[in-house]
């Protein structure tokens, strides 16, 4: 089990901060490939936001004052550059980030790094029903399963909000699917 | 006899019970939601995933910073220069030319704004609304359905549970 706090100072050290770093990337790749997948939902776009990321995280790691715990902070940098990207899209085309979403969901039949049948793009075009937030909250509680507390501190919203949030999320993607399964 | 309900020395965490209905009918709702989303990585994506992270940060980190041509002194000097020029030219030009406040876009006049080139005070604002505007914005707002009502608060409030009655 690596403590937290030693990996901070190493990270922040001159001779030890590469070491750190690499073994920082090895210990949450995987989880932060997961989220920003879920946000940008193709691979090469995943990829390249979750080397922004690293990248991002290893440049400022002296900024971060460990008011929080540091995935945490490493959670909310890969979520912010996840929503600039869909921005920068948006802006791009001049379309919203929803119709942003729906092109990327249309897309993912000839992914070849999508496995999913009907029902799970139906379950994509459903969650991209809701709030950005809303899919956010979504998204971390069903597949990642994070506790509301940890939610809280990366989305900076209370738990009794994420609470709400989630209940009312999974209400209407259920709804949604519920209506458009049989069409 | 009364039986005891519960033990003194066990504790369930606050709100449980108000929040067990909640939980226990989204619990049934999430069966029917698929489990696994699809999505896969190419074969390795991970193993290789540092070296083209180090590959890439060093890349950006020898970019360097660019030395411009023109020194950002004379560029300032040209700059104002261009700057007065034109403003010459479009005073001289363009004076007999008044514009109607329906010729403007309001997309404009909310960039105009926006910028800061009119700085208004919040009782400077609100004389401008009659009794009549006022009851036409609450009137509209009844137009607003459900969902968008429920989107604006989600998106826009941090704390949902203030919005619930005690």
């Amino acid at each position: 089990m690596i403590d937290e706090k030693e990996l901070i100072i190493a990270l922040k050290s001159q001779n030890e901060c590469e070491r750190a770093f690499r073994v920082l990337v090895n210990l949450y790749k995987e989880r932060l490939y997961w989220h920003i997948r879920k946000i940008v939902l193709n691979h090469e776009d995943t990829d390249d936001i979750l080397q922004n990321t690293f990248i991002k995280i290893y440049k400022n790691i002296h900024k971060f004052e460990e008011k929080s715990k540091l995935y945490t902070w490493m959670y909310r940098i890969a979520t912010n550059e996840s929503i600039t990207f869909l921005n920068k899209k948006s802006k791009k085309k001049n379309i919203t980030i929803e119709e942003v979403k729906n092109q990327l969901i249309e897309n993912l039949e000839s992914d070849i790094y999508f496995e999913g049948n009907q029902i799970q793009i139906l379950f994509q075009k459903a969650i991209n029903t809701l709030p950005q937030k809303q899919q956010l909250v979504f998204n971390m509680k069903y597949f990642e399963d994070h506790t509301y507390e940890n939610l809280s501190e990366i989305l900076e919203t209370s738990v009794g909000g994420l609470k709400s949030s989630y209940h009312i999320a999974v209400k209407k993607i259920t709804a949604y699917i519920k209506l458009n399964e049989t069409i | 006899m009364k039986r005891r309900e519960n033990i003194d020395e066990f504790k369930v965490p606050t709100n449980y019970f108000d929040e067990f209905e909640n939980h226990l009918l989204n619990k049934i709702n999430e069966e029917v939601l698929p489990k696994n989303i699809g999505f896969k990585t190419p074969p390795g994506y991970f193993n290789k995933l540092d070296a083209k992270i180090k590959r890439k940060n060093n890349s950006k980190s020898k970019e360097g910073k660019l030395i411009p041509v023109v020194s950002k002194k004379k560029f300032i000097y040209a700059a104002s220069l261009a700057a007065i020029v034109i403003l010459v030219f479009s005073v001289i030009k363009d004076t007999t030319r008044f514009y109607t406040l329906e010729e403007i876009e309001i997309s404009n006049i909310e960039n105009f704004i926006n910028e800061g080139n009119i700085q208004l005070k919040q009782h400077e604002i609100s004389i401008l609304f009659t009794d009549e505007i006022l009851n036409n914005m609450t009137s509209n707002q009844s137009r607003l359905s459900g969902n968008q009502l429920e989107n604006y608060l989600l998106e826009n409030i941090n704390d949902l549970n203030a919005l619930l009655p005690y």
